[in-house]
């Protein structure tokens, strides 16, 4: 709602009435830990899952790994893996890749519990281009990120950009389905920073485009909304994991492209 | 089913004979007495404006305990055996009046009541009638009085009828400086506002920090939340009935006010004097003013703004027909630079017709049209995007008022409302390569039969019993879906233009008894069954122009209430102090929340958003207020509890609805200090929403998301603030006057949390950290008010 936002800095400018910010310090529940589990299947990398757990609000961000987990990843043409854990929680398939069209299916066993999860790699799309574009705002230019690509005719698709600036991960989720845009070019812009530490001369942007499937979409796309709490309610993002764990099993076609802001 | 349909009969039979008996009783009585009976009958009027009079009561000294009050137009009618009788009128504020009348025929008596100026003579004039709320048969009803407002201190200068309702025990406010309000446990959409008997869809300007009423163009307003009337339904929860002012017929007025962010002017007179007259008024705020004066073309090139705009003129065709023609028109515009514009607002327009059929029978007829759109348009570089959602009802309504004796009066009549909703109709330039998502428009009707009879048995008893027949259906065209158990669409059913989809039918029993206890006591009990067809979908905490509104369809059935509530009314020292406590239980059904993580904005098939179940309401009002005097106010207080029970959501058990609130205090002091200067005040208290709060955290994708256990587990702050008012009289006189009034809206600068957010510390990373954002923190206001 960023008419809102925007409204309500207005009235607030210019009835110099100042609404105020303060750390505030609420109850909250606790709650016993929750496995959270994150997997991705790609065709440029071996199979890798992450498992940690939740903690208390009031407790440190410091989310420790689980590693005595038994993880197996099957596919739909009978192969199958253990994957090993690496530490932090890590678990690492050995060298085979993923492959568009098969389906995989997750296994985590944890002392009694089983959680699984299946998710099918779409065709990839081709990510045509990575280009800047200069947008003003209030007078001032921000430097803004466009992902251009191709939307196949005739099939859903549903689409996921990491973005990295100088090496390090952007916290913006980037997800689309092609529902309004069935068919067409779709330029898909990629917002990083404010005015004040926006892209300048010199950085170096990566950008990762996922085709992911529909189910993946909808975690990413109810993830958004629990991390923004924009919701009357928030809620937890819509898992495809079964079992009670939190997260979620990707498996996606994956395509880089790169350049510098100039 | 069976059961249900056997308790239907039975109030049907209630009804029946109920009517049937009063009618015999009528008739009874006349025998005793005499043989013939006379009608006598007319309007009651301001004699210096010429407006009709709402509620003044008529008696009759030789028949004590006898009495009728007029309706909404002014009108009343007593048929009474032939004799020589004085009749008497009274109204709040006015001088009575002693009519004698030589009733040896049917007569007309036409009433024109005088302002009691003195305040002594207003007192005594006025303090047998004030005993209102314990001889009114109805309970939960509060009529709203105007001259309160104007001394109630407001936010940012602006009187607002809202507002001030939001004071009242049993009404809350739905968030800080919201005009939106919560009643009886109901959400802001379960209630009915009605202006000149069209529906406000929206009722807020600016986010809800001013009503769209402007207290200067309103002659009445009525809130009921406890018997509802059966001439009233579509919403659950309550009924707010506005009327405008009809414009004075005597002579020229002109009144205005200029404040800190809006001026309002309002300009009243004959058209032909004692005949017809006009009224407009009208509302501008001047923010966007300030934005001018700034030299940063990025800033002066911005629009914000809100107007409203209120117009009647009326007309005395003749003694027997009388004819009105009202209008609103109001709208939100906000605007950047050439990028983007918003607007949001309400149109409604109504032509009434009241026509005296004979001296007993009363007849009102209505055609209402009401309109509230809201419009995006954007245009960046060439692509235009515009996105209108709009909700549009036709109306026609017809009601009977008839007196067949002072025992007896009988409402019935007909509504039938033709509904379109456009939920977001998208529309983009050529240059644009977007295929607009299709969210298709949805039509219904909506009809209602009612009958009530006001019934006054004996001289302690007086009971308003009466059912509404509702039937709401839903047309073509467009697609209908069919869910399964997990809300997955399975088959979809394409409707042609005007074919029936589904119709729901619904009977509303209403009643509502009253029993004088004493001279200045009484009991009272109602029970009232109301539907609501019309629902409101919100994706956030507050009032906003978004907020999506969803006819029934075949997967959301009509939201079904049923109230039963006790009072007890109580009035000291010559009706100097009033006290009233009332207890109410409400059980409703076909109540909506949404899933977890529901789109509700673009999702065109929006059932499968949502989830169904059951609520719950109960709680205890009280309410002790001084009426008159130098210093005059009230204490209430509110003790309730509003649940759900959902399929889906935690865990389907009970569990508090949004609007929760437990305690509610509310204390309102005005006192007049001498001539000039006089001072108010208002304190209120509450519990916190209830609202989702987390209960742990993890890691997803190298960020902290937070986990949630269950909805509305926690509880936002207690909410209290002060206001306070002081009105400083400039020039008191008959030709002109004018005042100024200062206001402080939150005095002690409590800072009330407008929303508890969640992050990861900024000082402290390894952190997470709670914080609150509080929109107001102490805001005065000046606005200076004129009358010539």
């Amino acid at each position: 709602m960023s008419y809102k936002v925007y409204l309500l800095f207005v009235i607030m400018t210019v009835l110099s009435m100042a609404s105020c910010e303060k750390i505030v310090n609420i109850d909250l529940n606790s709650s016993s830990p929750k496995y959270v589990i994150e997997g991705s299947v790609t065709n440029t990398s071996s199979h890798q899952i992450k498992i940690t757990q939740s903690k208390n609000f009031d407790e440190e961000n410091e989310f420790e790994g689980v590693d005595h987990a038994e993880v197996i990843i099957s596919d739909d043409e009978d192969n199958s893996e253990i994957l090993m854990p690496v530490g932090s929680g890590m678990y690492q398939g050995d060298d085979d890749y993923g492959r568009p069209g098969r389906t995989y299916t997750l296994t985590v066993n944890i002392n009694e519990e089983t959680f699984t999860s299946s998710s099918r790699m779409p065709e990839p799309v081709n990510f045509d281009s990575l280009y800047t574009e200069d947008v003003t705002f209030f007078g001032e230019t921000l430097k803004l990120i466009n992902a251009l690509y191709s939307d196949p005719k005739g099939i859903e698709n549903y689409y996921r950009h990491v973005l990295y600036v100088n090496g390090e991960k952007s916290n913006s989720i980037f997800v689309s389905s092609d529902a309004f845009f069935e068919g067409k070019d779709m330029e898909r812009p990629l917002p990083y920073g404010d005015f004040e530490d926006g892209l300048v001369e010199g950085d170096q942007v990566l950008v990762e485009m996922q085709s992911i499937d529909k189910q993946v979409y909808e975690y990413f796309a109810t993830l958004i909304k629990t991390i923004n709490r924009s919701e009357a309610s928030p809620a937890n993002p819509a898992s495809n994991i079964n079992g009670g764990a939190l997260g979620y099993f990707s498996a996606h076609t994956v395509q880089v492209k790169e350049l510098v802001i100039e | 089913m069976l059961k249900r349909i056997l308790l239907v009969l039975n109030v049907i039979c209630i009804l029946d004979t109920a009517i049937l008996s009063s009618f015999a009783m009528g008739q009874a009585a006349t025998q005793e007495r005499s043989d013939i009976r006379h009608t006598i009958s007319g309007v009651v009027k301001d004699g210096n404006t010429g407006e009709t009079l709402i509620g003044v009561n008529v008696r009759i000294l030789e028949l004590p305990g006898m009495g009728v009050a007029t309706n909404t137009y002014g009108f009343y009618s007593i048929t009474i055996p032939a004799g020589d009788y004085t009749l008497l009128f009274s109204h709040i504020g006015f001088r009575q009046q002693n009519q004698t009348v030589m009733l040896d025929e049917d007569r007309r008596l036409d009433i024109e009541l005088q302002v009691g100026d003195l305040e002594m003579e207003e007192v005594t004039i006025s303090a047998r009638v004030q005993d209102e709320n314990v001889s009114s048969s109805l309970s939960g009803v509060n009529r709203i009085n105007m001259s309160e407002i104007n001394k109630i201190p407001v936010f940012m200068g602006e009187r607002d009828i809202l507002k001030s309702i939001q004071l009242v025990p049993g009404v809350q406010a739905a968030g800080e400086g919201e005009s939106g309000f919560f009643v009886r446990g109901g959400t802001v959409d379960q209630n009915l506002i009605l202006l000149d008997g069209a529906p406000v869809y929206n009722a807020s300007h600016l986010l809800g920090f001013f009503s769209t009423f402007n207290s200067d163009a309103i002659k009445d307003a009525t809130l009921y939340k406890g018997s509802i009337p059966s001439e009233f339904g579509g919403r659950v929860a309550s009924v707010l009935d506005i009327q405008m002012n009809e414009g004075n017929n005597q002579n020229y007025h002109t009144s205005g006010g200029i404040g800190l962010i809006a001026t309002n002017l309002n300009v009243e007179g004959p058209i032909q004097r004692g005949k017809s007259s006009f009224l407009v008024s009208g509302r501008r705020t001047y923010a966007d003013a300030f934005l001018k004066l700034s030299g940063d073309e990025d800033i002066s090139d911005n629009t914000l703004y809100f107007y409203d705009l209120n117009v009647k003129a009326n007309f005395v065709v003749s003694d027997n027909n009388r004819v009105y023609v009202s209008g609103y028109f109001g709208r939100d515009k906000l605007g950047f630079q050439d990028i983007i514009g918003i607007d949001w607002g309400n149109k409604t327009a109504t032509l009434r017709w009241n026509h005296f059929v004979n001296n007993r029978l009363f007849s009102n007829t209505s055609l209402i049209f009401s309109d509230y759109s809201f419009n995006i348009d954007s245009n960046f570089d060439g692509d235009e995007i515009n996105i209108l959602s709009r909700i549009r009802d036709w109306n026609i309504k017809q009601e009977f008022e008839y007196f067949p004796n002072p025992e007896n009066t009988i409402k019935f009549g007909f509504n039938t409302i033709y509904h379109s909703v456009t939920p977001g109709e998208i529309t983009v330039s050529e240059s644009f390569d977007f295929i607009p998502p299709l969210l298709q428009d949805r039509y219904s009707w909506e009809n209602a039969l009612y009958v009530s009879n006001k019934w006054n048995a004996g001289q302690r008893l007086d009971v308003i019993y009466g059912a509404r027949l509702t039937s709401f259906s839903i047309l073509g065209q467009g697609d209908f879906y069919t869910l399964n158990e997990q809300n997955e669409v399975t088959a979809i059913t394409n409707y042609r233009p005007r074919e029936f989809v589904e119709t729901y039918f619904n009977i509303e029993p209403r009643l509502s008894a009253a029993y004088r206890l004493s001279g200045t006591s009484s009991a009272k009990a109602s029970y009232a069954r109301t539907t609501q067809n019309m629902h409101m979908l919100s994706s956030s905490t507050t009032t906003n122009p978004t907020d999506r509104w969803v006819p029934s369809s075949n997967i959301i059935q009509p939201q079904i209430a049923d109230q039963l509530s006790l009072g007890y009314f109580r009035n000291f020292s010559d009706n100097l102090y009033e006290f009233s406590t009332e207890i109410y239980y409400k059980s409703l059904q076909n109540q909506i929340d949404y899933k977890d993580g529901a789109d509700i904005t673009n999702s065109d098939r929006i059932e499968t958003e949502l989830l169904f179940g059951k609520g719950r309401a109960y709680g205890i009002e009280l309410l002790f207020k001084k009426t008159s005097g130098r210093f005059n106010g009230w204490i209430g207080y509110t003790l309730a509890k509003t649940e759900k029970l959902i399929d889906g959501i935690n865990n389907s058990s009970w569990y508090p609805a949004r609007q929760d609130r437990t305690h509610d205090i509310t204390l309102v002091g005005m006192y007049d200090l001498n001539d000039r200067w006089s001072l108010s005040g208002a304190w209120l208290y509450n519990t916190g929403n209830a609202v989702t709060f987390p209960s742990g955290k993890y890691m997803v994708d190298d960020q902290i998301a937070f986990y949630y256990t269950e909805r509305n587990g926690y509880r936002m702050p207690d909410y209290h603030r002060l206001d306070i008012g002081v009105t400083r009289t400039l020039r008191k006189r008959e030709r002109f006057s004018s005042e100024l009034s200062f206001s402080i809206y939150n005095a002690y600068g409590r800072e009330n949390p407008y929303v508890i957010n969640f992050r990861e510390s900024e000082a402290n990373p390894d952190v997470t950290e709670a914080y609150q954002i509080a929109l107001f923190k102490l805001v005065p206001a000046i606005s200076y008010n004129f009358k010539f």
